[in-house]
């Protein structure tokens, strides 16, 4: 019964995957669909809407992947621990590729800071343009000012910023090295950064997943909102703001690891 | 000479970014600066540029191909300042 289980299991993950390569990138025609249709709209309420399409998609992309016994997620209370009013910027581990549209499915109105390499996909950065979204550009030596002064005028009009520090997806049990951009940011605008630990558990759609070889458990995507951290906190050092931040993370990561 | 500028780079490097627990003499010349080696981030970057164009007046702009070469080490920051010094001095 379990290996007939399991069958049954890798022929969903199958099917879940050639749906999706079959989707991308033209899926994405129903976001320019959107985006035609938004396009009318002044920018601000333009980004309003698009972000919440982005935000139910994801929502329902969790909620099949859940109900399908492939990936569980629970958004525990990392909703509630975002502030209801003004800026905020929301950094977390990156253990699984699910991360991004799980904290996305958490709030219709929420900006991502999108890697670079990402970003300038033909196919994905009028979408991500349409949306609002950042690109993240530290990877170009000397590039970092032009994402810290976007996410800076982000956070200014009251929006909710999401980035993960370590750049990419974490690696066994311990987290990369925090890049700065979230934090100096945080420090310019004068906003809390709201750390969100992620667990899989057991870990899965890491680096080096195998989709033909699950875990014999289903695994669970979890969020936990850890205390938030202010710059004034910090005397406005965002590197005092980053290592804060490091240290909670790793030490929740660390009390929690990933089992396998 | 030489010994001296790579000292005054160290200076600027740890007095510029606020390096804390490190002495400028604990900097080795062909460490590198970013992620391994001392470990400097993207926002190091940019201080670290401003700080040494207030230093030694030279310049680099953020579409500068050579940025990661010329930002890899002290020696090479120290090769880099030397060239572009040399150059204001040919132009003057």
């Amino acid at each position: 019964m379990s290996a007939l289980r399991n069958l049954i299991r890798v022929m969903l993950i199958g099917l879940t995957l050639t749906l999706a390569a079959l989707l991308i990138p033209f899926g994405f025609t129903l976001f320019v669909v959107s985006r035609v249709i938004l396009a009318r709209r002044p920018e601000p309420a333009r980004i309003v809407a698009t972000q919440r399409v982005f935000h139910r998609a994801f929502r329902f992309m969790h909620a099949y992947l859940d109900r399908l016994g492939l990936l569980g997620f629970d958004p525990g209370d990392a909703a509630a621990a975002l502030p209801a009013e003004g800026g905020c910027v929301i950094v977390a581990n990156h253990p699984t590729f699910a991360d991004t549209s799980a904290i996305l499915a958490l709030h219709p109105q929420v900006t991502a800071v999108v890697k670079a390499a990402m970003f300038r996909r033909w196919y994905l950065g009028p979408v991500f343009r349409q949306a609002g979204y950042i690109e993240d550009t530290r990877t170009d030596f000397l590039g970092a000012e032009r994402s810290v002064d976007a996410i800076v005028e982000r956070l200014e009009r009251g929006e909710r910023v999401v980035i993960f520090p370590e750049g990419t997806r974490s690696v066994g049990e311990g987290l990369h090295r925090f890049g700065r951009i979230a934090f100096e940011a945080a420090c310019r605008a004068g906003v809390p950064v709201v750390p969100i630990l992620i667990r899989c558990e057991p870990l899965w759609l890491n680096k080096g997943w195998r989709p033909w070889r699950p875990p014999r458990a289903v695994p669970r995507l979890s969020l936990r909102a850890l205390p938030a951290a202010r710059p004034a906190d910090h005397e406005g050092s965002s590197r005092r703001l980053r290592d804060t931040i490091y240290d909670r993370l790793t030490s929740a990561h660390a009390a929690e690891p990933h089992r396998r | 000479m030489s010994d001296t500028l790579e000292h005054r780079i160290k200076e600027v490097i740890v007095e510029a970014l606020m390096l804390e627990d490190i002495e400028p003499s604990e900097i080795k010349n062909d460490e590198p600066l970013f992620v391994e080696g001392l470990g400097l981030d993207s926002i190091d970057a940019l201080e670290l540029a401003i700080a040494l164009s207030k230093e030694f007046g030279v310049k680099t702009s953020a579409e500068d191909k050579r940025n990661r070469e010329i930002f890899y080490s002290v020696d090479s920051l120290a090769r880099f300042i030397r060239e572009e010094q040399a150059a204001g001095r040919a132009s003057a």
